[in-house]
């Protein structure tokens, strides 16, 4: 019972953040957001004209009991009709995940195993490597998505470079049309995400490989190997789990805005940027819905698993 | 971790602001970039001494444009990194010295809050007051970027405020103001100057980002917008847009982490 009440606690914590986030984005959306009644108005419209126009598209006006309903509308799994794409928004977002997960999910897996590596290979004490494992990191970390998206581009889609993928769009039909589109997507994605986590799970692990059970373990015989795959990275798990399941829905459902503007993939990025565009407020709240409860999902998992692995942790 | 040598410190860090000081007053005192919005040669002109960049499709200024956009990034980031500096210490201070457990858990729950909405979800929920002022986009990355240093500051400042000096100033009736400025402010300096840092490169990050996407000021110039227009010569197969302007940011971006990198190194050693 004693381990029921502090996840007790963090469940129900989790849950009132929830709702403050949905709160929080319905009043932002209802009161300075975007609505579908601007793409009729221009720069410097005045109230009235605001309030003749939505009552023209039969809009409620600005109020916290609109608020309110959208919130009731998203919890009881009904966010309503997108008069921008003429579509139901259960429809638009059943279309968006997958072309999100498709891209972000691998790039997610193999950027993770890339900052694995790195941070594995920059335990084996070799001076020149990690040197140039550190320029590499601090180097990509600098530059920004924008400009490792482009280099990537003009690299691989162009003529001036390999021209070997479509410069952008997305029609998969086949495994190969996937391989197609989105290896370049999830290149870049894997490697900024490779280089953003090596220095955090190095740092880790370097903490643990000059604490006194290496040491030991070390002085009884045992490889460099097996004590870096075997012992250290156990030890890591809290960190590392941590911060995996910090970024996992950033990453895997926020999608990354940039990368699905830039390349017109169909995800939710995309789909959050034209609601916003075009102001279809009902798309963008049930998208920070989404993201939001599986981020709050993810972190109670995630509380509970570390408890599991390291039971001195105090949950609450 | 990268760890650099502390002796760098003085040397680096002089050198760093300097340049950026200097380019920075250059730019708005009008010694430099004045004509980063005035079409001046033809399109596409090839690097000269006129115009060492060359011109974009506009035929304006490469060179200029890129020393403008800089100056305006820094100007931005400096000042949301202020706001959100003096938000989060603030608000670090009164929950540290106080010890008030309900604000203490009020902050850290709104914090939270703010944290788990994806930044540019939030900066789209208020996308008309954006379009309308586009100097709002400032207030919502302040709104949201002082978590970061609130989170880091509070623990520091818990910490500090349990050590046997501050707890002997207590005990023989020091005020909490002579408190925070005699003993607090003091060991707060490092990790304040790390965190700023870091919401620095965020801002610059976001503001970026944002700008390529289409949600900027219109009446100014920043690093985005220039790569984005960058990203429209492409087709033309001009690649001067693109070098100034990535190489421009990545430097910045560049100094500033190994920036980060010394504030670390001295703050382990202190520690």
């Amino acid at each position: 019972m004693k381990h029921f009440y502090p996840i007790l606690n963090n469940l129900s914590l989790n849950f009132l953040t929830f709702m403050s986030i949905l709160f929080l984005s319905s009043l932002l959306i209802n009161f300075e957001g975007p609505s579908y009644a601007h793409n009729f108005l221009s720069k410097n419209t005045s109230q009235a004209e605001i309030e003749l126009i939505q009552s023209n598209l039969g809009h409620q006006p600005q109020s916290f009991i609109q608020c309110f309903k959208r919130v009731k509308d998203l919890l009881t799994l009904n966010p309503g009709y997108s008069e921008f794409h003429k579509s139901p928004v259960t429809h638009l977002l059943e279309k968006a995940i997958p072309a999100t997960i498709s891209v972000t999910l691998p790039s997610f897996i193999i950027g993770i195993f890339l900052a694995l590596l790195i941070a594995i290979l920059t335990c084996y004490d070799y001076r020149l490597p990690n040197k140039l494992v550190d320029l590499i990191t601090s180097l990509v970390n600098s530059l920004s998505c924008i400009t490792l998206i482009v280099l990537a581009q003009i690299f691989f889609c162009t003529k001036t470079g390999l021209g070997f993928f479509p410069v952008q769009g997305w029609n998969i039909y086949n495994f190969l049309s996937y391989l197609q589109y989105a290896s370049v997507p999830i290149f870049i994605l894997s490697t900024n995400l490779g280089c953003y986590y090596a220095p955090l799970f190095q740092a880790a692990l370097i903490k643990e490989k000059d604490s006194l059970h290496t040491m030991t373990l070390r002085a009884m015989g045992c490889s460099r190997t097996r004590i870096i795959i075997v012992y250290n990275l156990k030890k890591c798990l809290v960190p590392i789990l941590s911060h995996i399941t910090r970024s996992f829905p950033y990453y895997v459902l926020g999608g990354n805005l940039i990368i699905e503007n830039y390349f017109n993939i169909p995800g939710l990025g995309l789909l959050a940027y034209q609601s916003c565009i075009a102001g279809d407020d009902k798309t963008l709240l049930a998208i920070i819905g989404i993201i939001s409860f599986c981020y709050l999902s993810l972190q109670s998992i995630t509380t509970i698993a570390i408890k599991i692995i390291d039971p001195r942790i105090q949950t609450n | 971790m990268n760890s650099k040598s502390p002796n760098l410190f003085p040397t680096t860090l002089i050198i760093m602001i300097a340049f950026y000081l200097i380019l920075t007053l250059s730019v708005r005192f009008n010694f430099m970039a004045q004509d980063w919005n005035q079409i001046t040669a033809n399109q596409y002109a090839s690097c000269s001494l006129t115009y060492p960049l060359g011109t974009n499709f506009n035929g304006q200024n490469i060179l200029s444009r890129v020393l403008q956009s800089l100056t305006n990034s820094l100007d931005h980031a400096l000042a949301v990194t202020f706001f959100c500096c003096l938000i989060a210490s603030l608000l670090a201070f009164l929950v540290g010295l106080r010890k008030k457990k309900r604000l203490y858990q009020l902050t850290i729950f709104l914090s939270n809050t703010l944290d788990t909405i994806p930044i540019y979800l939030l900066i789209f929920c208020y996308y008309q007051a954006i379009r309308l002022d586009p100097h709002k986009l400032y207030y919502i990355i302040i709104a949201v970027f002082w978590t970061h240093p609130f989170k880091s500051l509070v623990n520091q400042v818990l910490t500090v405020a349990s050590h046997n000096d501050i707890l002997a100033a207590k005990h023989i009736g020091c005020s909490n103001f002579r408190i925070l400025y005699k003993y607090i402010l003091p060991k707060m300096y490092l990790p304040l100057l790390a965190e700023a840092n870091l919401v620095f490169i965020s801002t610059l990050k976001l503001e970026t980002s944002l700008s390529f996407i289409g949600i900027y000021n219109d009446k100014t110039i920043n690093l985005g917008k220039m790569l984005a227009e960058a990203v429209g010569d492409l087709l033309y197969e001009k690649y001067n847009n693109l070098i100034a302007s990535s190489f421009a940011l990545t430097l910045l971006i560049y100094s500033l982490t190994l920036l980060k990198n010394i504030f670390e190194t001295i703050r382990k050693k202190k520690a």
